[in-house]
Protein backbone atom coordinates (compact mmCIF):
# COMPACT_ATOMS: atom_id res chain seq x y z
CA UNK A 1 0.00 0.00 0.00
CA UNK A 2 1.43 3.39 -1.01
CA UNK A 3 1.89 6.22 1.48
CA UNK A 4 -0.78 8.21 -0.35
CA UNK A 5 -3.43 5.54 -0.01
CA UNK A 6 -2.53 4.95 3.66
CA UNK A 7 -3.00 8.66 4.32
CA UNK A 8 -6.36 8.59 2.51
CA UNK A 9 -7.55 5.62 4.52
CA UNK A 10 -6.34 7.09 7.79
CA UNK A 11 -7.99 10.40 6.89
CA UNK A 12 -11.33 8.67 6.24
CA UNK A 13 -11.12 6.77 9.51
CA UNK A 14 -10.19 9.93 11.44
CA UNK A 15 -12.94 11.98 9.80
CA UNK A 16 -15.49 9.31 10.53
CA UNK A 17 -14.66 9.51 14.21
CA UNK A 18 -14.26 13.29 14.19
CA UNK A 19 -17.65 13.88 12.59
CA UNK A 20 -19.48 11.96 15.29
CA UNK A 21 -21.11 14.58 17.44
CA UNK A 22 -20.57 17.32 14.85
CA UNK A 23 -24.11 17.32 13.48
CA UNK A 24 -25.46 18.94 16.64
CA UNK A 25 -22.93 21.76 16.32
CA UNK A 26 -23.90 22.48 12.71
CA UNK A 27 -27.63 22.27 13.40
CA UNK A 28 -27.41 24.66 16.34
CA UNK A 29 -25.14 26.97 14.34
CA UNK A 30 -27.76 27.04 11.58
CA UNK A 31 -30.44 27.94 14.10
CA UNK A 32 -28.24 30.57 15.73
CA UNK A 33 -28.19 32.40 12.40
CA UNK A 34 -32.00 32.41 12.08
CA UNK A 35 -35.03 30.18 12.48
CA UNK A 36 -35.15 27.55 9.77
CA UNK A 37 -37.17 24.64 8.49
CA UNK A 38 -35.55 21.21 8.07
CA UNK A 39 -34.75 21.74 4.39
CA UNK A 40 -33.05 25.07 5.15
CA UNK A 41 -31.03 23.50 7.99
CA UNK A 42 -29.86 20.74 5.65
CA UNK A 43 -28.82 23.30 3.01
CA UNK A 44 -27.04 25.43 5.60
CA UNK A 45 -25.08 22.47 7.00
CA UNK A 46 -24.00 21.22 3.59
CA UNK A 47 -23.13 24.64 2.18
CA UNK A 48 -21.39 26.11 5.23
CA UNK A 49 -19.30 22.99 5.80
CA UNK A 50 -18.26 23.02 2.12
CA UNK A 51 -19.91 19.63 1.74
CA UNK A 52 -17.79 17.95 4.41
CA UNK A 53 -20.94 17.40 6.50
CA UNK A 54 -24.03 15.82 5.04
CA UNK A 55 -27.23 14.84 6.78
CA UNK A 56 -30.41 13.00 5.97
CA UNK A 57 -33.68 14.85 6.57
CA UNK A 58 -34.90 11.85 8.57
CA UNK A 59 -31.94 12.15 10.90
CA UNK A 60 -32.53 15.90 11.27
CA UNK A 61 -36.19 15.36 12.16
CA UNK A 62 -35.24 12.75 14.77
CA UNK A 63 -32.63 15.06 16.31
CA UNK A 64 -34.89 18.10 16.29
CA UNK A 65 -37.67 16.12 17.97
CA UNK A 66 -35.21 15.06 20.64
CA UNK A 67 -33.86 18.61 21.08
CA UNK A 68 -37.39 19.91 21.33
CA UNK A 69 -38.20 17.52 24.19
CA UNK A 70 -34.96 18.58 25.85
CA UNK A 71 -36.02 22.24 25.37
CA UNK A 72 -32.93 23.08 23.32
CA UNK A 73 -35.05 24.10 20.35
CA UNK A 74 -38.63 25.10 19.81
CA UNK A 75 -40.65 25.70 16.66
CA UNK A 76 -43.50 27.62 15.20
CA UNK A 77 -45.63 26.61 12.25
CA UNK A 78 -45.66 28.91 9.26
CA UNK A 79 -47.93 28.76 6.29
CA UNK A 80 -46.39 28.01 2.92
CA UNK A 81 -47.99 28.55 -0.47
CA UNK A 82 -48.24 24.81 -1.20
CA UNK A 83 -48.76 21.86 1.12
CA UNK A 84 -49.14 21.70 4.91
CA UNK A 85 -47.73 24.26 7.37
CA UNK A 86 -43.98 24.03 7.82
CA UNK A 87 -42.20 23.88 11.18
CA UNK A 88 -39.60 26.62 11.65
CA UNK A 89 -37.17 25.78 14.44
CA UNK A 90 -35.29 28.25 16.63
CA UNK A 91 -32.99 28.05 19.65
CA UNK A 92 -34.55 28.43 23.07
CA UNK A 93 -32.75 30.24 25.90
CA UNK A 94 -31.39 26.86 27.07
CA UNK A 95 -30.24 26.14 23.50
CA UNK A 96 -28.51 29.52 23.19
CA UNK A 97 -26.73 29.08 26.52
CA UNK A 98 -25.72 25.50 25.69
CA UNK A 99 -24.34 26.54 22.30
CA UNK A 100 -22.51 29.55 23.73
CA UNK A 101 -20.80 27.49 26.43
CA UNK A 102 -19.96 24.63 24.07
CA UNK A 103 -18.35 26.90 21.47
CA UNK A 104 -16.51 28.83 24.16
CA UNK A 105 -14.93 25.64 25.51
CA UNK A 106 -14.44 23.64 22.33
CA UNK A 107 -14.47 25.82 19.22
CA UNK A 108 -13.16 29.28 20.04
CA UNK A 109 -9.93 27.75 21.30
CA UNK A 110 -8.96 27.31 17.63
CA UNK A 111 -9.11 31.07 17.13
CA UNK A 112 -6.20 31.57 19.57
CA UNK A 113 -3.34 33.11 17.65
CA UNK A 114 -0.77 30.52 18.77
CA UNK A 115 -2.95 27.62 17.63
CA UNK A 116 -4.01 29.42 14.48
CA UNK A 117 -0.39 29.97 13.49
CA UNK A 118 0.31 26.27 13.88
CA UNK A 119 -2.74 25.35 11.82
CA UNK A 120 -1.87 27.53 8.85
CA UNK A 121 1.85 26.77 9.02
CA UNK B 1 -39.68 12.30 29.86
CA UNK B 2 -42.27 12.00 27.15
CA UNK B 3 -44.41 9.04 28.22
CA UNK B 4 -47.22 8.78 25.69
CA UNK B 5 -46.00 8.45 22.13
CA UNK B 6 -47.75 7.70 18.87
CA UNK B 7 -46.10 4.27 18.59
CA UNK B 8 -47.05 3.37 22.15
CA UNK B 9 -50.64 4.29 21.28
CA UNK B 10 -50.50 2.08 18.19
CA UNK B 11 -49.11 -0.74 20.31
CA UNK B 12 -51.87 -0.33 22.93
CA UNK B 13 -54.59 -0.48 20.27
CA UNK B 14 -53.02 -3.55 18.63
CA UNK B 15 -52.56 -5.25 22.04
CA UNK B 16 -56.18 -4.49 22.92
CA UNK B 17 -57.39 -5.99 19.66
CA UNK B 18 -55.25 -9.12 19.97
CA UNK B 19 -56.23 -9.60 23.63
CA UNK B 20 -59.94 -9.39 22.82
CA UNK B 21 -59.44 -11.96 20.02
CA UNK B 22 -57.45 -14.19 22.38
CA UNK B 23 -60.03 -13.99 25.14
CA UNK B 24 -62.82 -14.72 22.65
CA UNK B 25 -60.95 -17.75 21.26
CA UNK B 26 -60.35 -18.89 24.83
CA UNK B 27 -64.03 -18.38 25.65
CA UNK B 28 -65.03 -20.66 22.74
CA UNK B 29 -62.28 -23.16 23.47
CA UNK B 30 -63.04 -23.45 27.20
CA UNK B 31 -66.75 -23.71 26.42
CA UNK B 32 -66.01 -26.68 24.14
CA UNK B 33 -63.61 -28.23 26.66
CA UNK B 34 -60.84 -28.18 24.07
CA UNK B 35 -57.63 -28.11 26.13
CA UNK B 36 -55.37 -28.37 23.08
CA UNK B 37 -57.16 -25.32 21.69
CA UNK B 38 -56.57 -23.45 24.94
CA UNK B 39 -52.83 -24.11 24.78
CA UNK B 40 -52.69 -23.21 21.09
CA UNK B 41 -54.53 -19.91 21.72
CA UNK B 42 -52.07 -19.04 24.48
CA UNK B 43 -49.02 -19.80 22.33
CA UNK B 44 -50.33 -17.78 19.36
CA UNK B 45 -51.26 -14.94 21.73
CA UNK B 46 -47.78 -14.91 23.25
CA UNK B 47 -46.09 -14.90 19.83
CA UNK B 48 -48.32 -12.11 18.50
CA UNK B 49 -47.86 -9.95 21.59
CA UNK B 50 -44.11 -10.46 21.49
CA UNK B 51 -44.02 -9.54 17.80
CA UNK B 52 -46.06 -6.31 18.12
CA UNK B 53 -44.05 -5.29 21.20
CA UNK B 54 -40.83 -5.82 19.30
CA UNK B 55 -42.13 -4.08 16.16
CA UNK B 56 -43.66 -0.97 17.75
CA UNK B 57 -40.91 -0.76 20.38
CA UNK B 58 -38.27 -0.62 17.69
CA UNK B 59 -40.24 2.02 15.74
CA UNK B 60 -40.78 4.04 18.91
CA UNK B 61 -37.07 4.06 19.68
CA UNK B 62 -36.23 5.07 16.10
CA UNK B 63 -38.75 7.94 16.26
CA UNK B 64 -38.13 9.24 19.76
CA UNK B 65 -34.97 7.65 21.16
CA UNK B 66 -36.52 7.43 24.63
CA UNK B 67 -34.34 5.27 26.87
CA UNK B 68 -36.79 3.49 29.19
CA UNK B 69 -35.55 -0.12 28.79
CA UNK B 70 -39.03 -1.07 27.53
CA UNK B 71 -40.84 -0.13 30.74
CA UNK B 72 -43.61 1.94 29.09
CA UNK B 73 -44.43 -0.94 26.75
CA UNK B 74 -44.30 -3.44 29.61
CA UNK B 75 -46.72 -1.54 31.83
CA UNK B 76 -49.06 -0.97 28.87
CA UNK B 77 -49.07 -4.72 28.17
CA UNK B 78 -49.78 -5.41 31.86
CA UNK B 79 -52.70 -3.00 31.99
CA UNK B 80 -54.22 -4.29 28.74
CA UNK B 81 -53.78 -8.02 29.48
CA UNK B 82 -54.77 -8.01 33.14
CA UNK B 83 -57.40 -5.28 32.90
CA UNK B 84 -59.13 -6.78 29.90
CA UNK B 85 -58.91 -10.28 31.42
CA UNK B 86 -60.90 -9.17 34.49
CA UNK B 87 -63.28 -7.02 32.45
CA UNK B 88 -64.21 -9.82 30.07
CA UNK B 89 -64.64 -12.27 32.94
CA UNK B 90 -67.19 -9.97 34.54
CA UNK B 91 -68.86 -9.48 31.14
CA UNK B 92 -69.51 -13.21 31.26
CA UNK B 93 -66.96 -14.77 28.91
CA UNK B 94 -65.56 -18.20 29.76
CA UNK B 95 -62.01 -17.48 30.80
CA UNK B 96 -59.66 -18.02 33.71
CA UNK B 97 -61.08 -17.86 37.22
CA UNK B 98 -60.63 -14.59 39.15
CA UNK B 99 -58.27 -16.45 41.53
CA UNK B 100 -56.05 -17.57 38.68
CA UNK B 101 -56.07 -14.09 37.17
CA UNK B 102 -55.20 -12.56 40.54
CA UNK B 103 -52.19 -14.90 40.86
CA UNK B 104 -51.08 -13.92 37.33
CA UNK B 105 -51.57 -10.23 38.15
CA UNK B 106 -49.58 -10.58 41.37
CA UNK B 107 -46.66 -12.60 40.01
CA UNK B 108 -46.46 -10.49 36.86
CA UNK B 109 -46.81 -7.39 39.07
CA UNK B 110 -43.69 -8.44 40.99
CA UNK B 111 -41.83 -8.74 37.66
CA UNK B 112 -43.17 -5.33 36.67
CA UNK B 113 -41.97 -3.87 39.96
CA UNK B 114 -38.47 -5.24 39.38
CA UNK B 115 -38.55 -3.75 35.88
CA UNK B 116 -39.65 -0.42 37.39
CA UNK B 117 -36.72 -0.44 39.83
CA UNK B 118 -34.31 -1.18 36.97
CA UNK B 119 -35.96 1.60 34.97
CA UNK B 120 -35.45 4.08 37.84
CA UNK B 121 -31.80 3.02 38.18
CA UNK B 122 -31.29 3.46 34.44
CA UNK B 123 -32.73 6.98 34.59
CA UNK B 124 -29.51 8.13 36.29
CA UNK B 125 -27.85 7.59 32.92
CA UNK B 126 -30.34 9.87 31.15
CA UNK B 127 -31.41 13.48 30.79
CA UNK B 128 -35.19 13.77 30.56
CA UNK B 129 -35.40 10.15 29.42
CA UNK B 130 -32.65 10.33 26.76
CA UNK B 131 -29.44 8.35 27.28
CA UNK B 132 -26.67 10.92 27.81
CA UNK B 133 -24.35 9.24 25.32
CA UNK B 134 -27.03 9.16 22.62
CA UNK B 135 -28.34 12.73 22.76
CA UNK B 136 -25.81 14.34 20.47
CA UNK B 137 -24.93 12.92 17.07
Amino acid sequence: MSDKSIVSELLSAWEETYKKGQLTFWVLLALKESSKCVEDIKDFVENMSDGSMSCEEQSLYRNLRKFQHLEIVSYECKKVSKGPDRKYYHLTEIGKELFRRFTERNILIFTKKSINNLLID
Amino acid sequence: MKILTFRLGQFAVAALFITVLFRYALHISIGAGNWVGNSLCSIVYFVLMFFIGWYFGKKDYADNGIHDIGFRFHITTYIVCIGLGFLLYYVGWNTETPGSMAITALSWGIGLLVHFILFLMEQKRTIKGYAKDEIFE
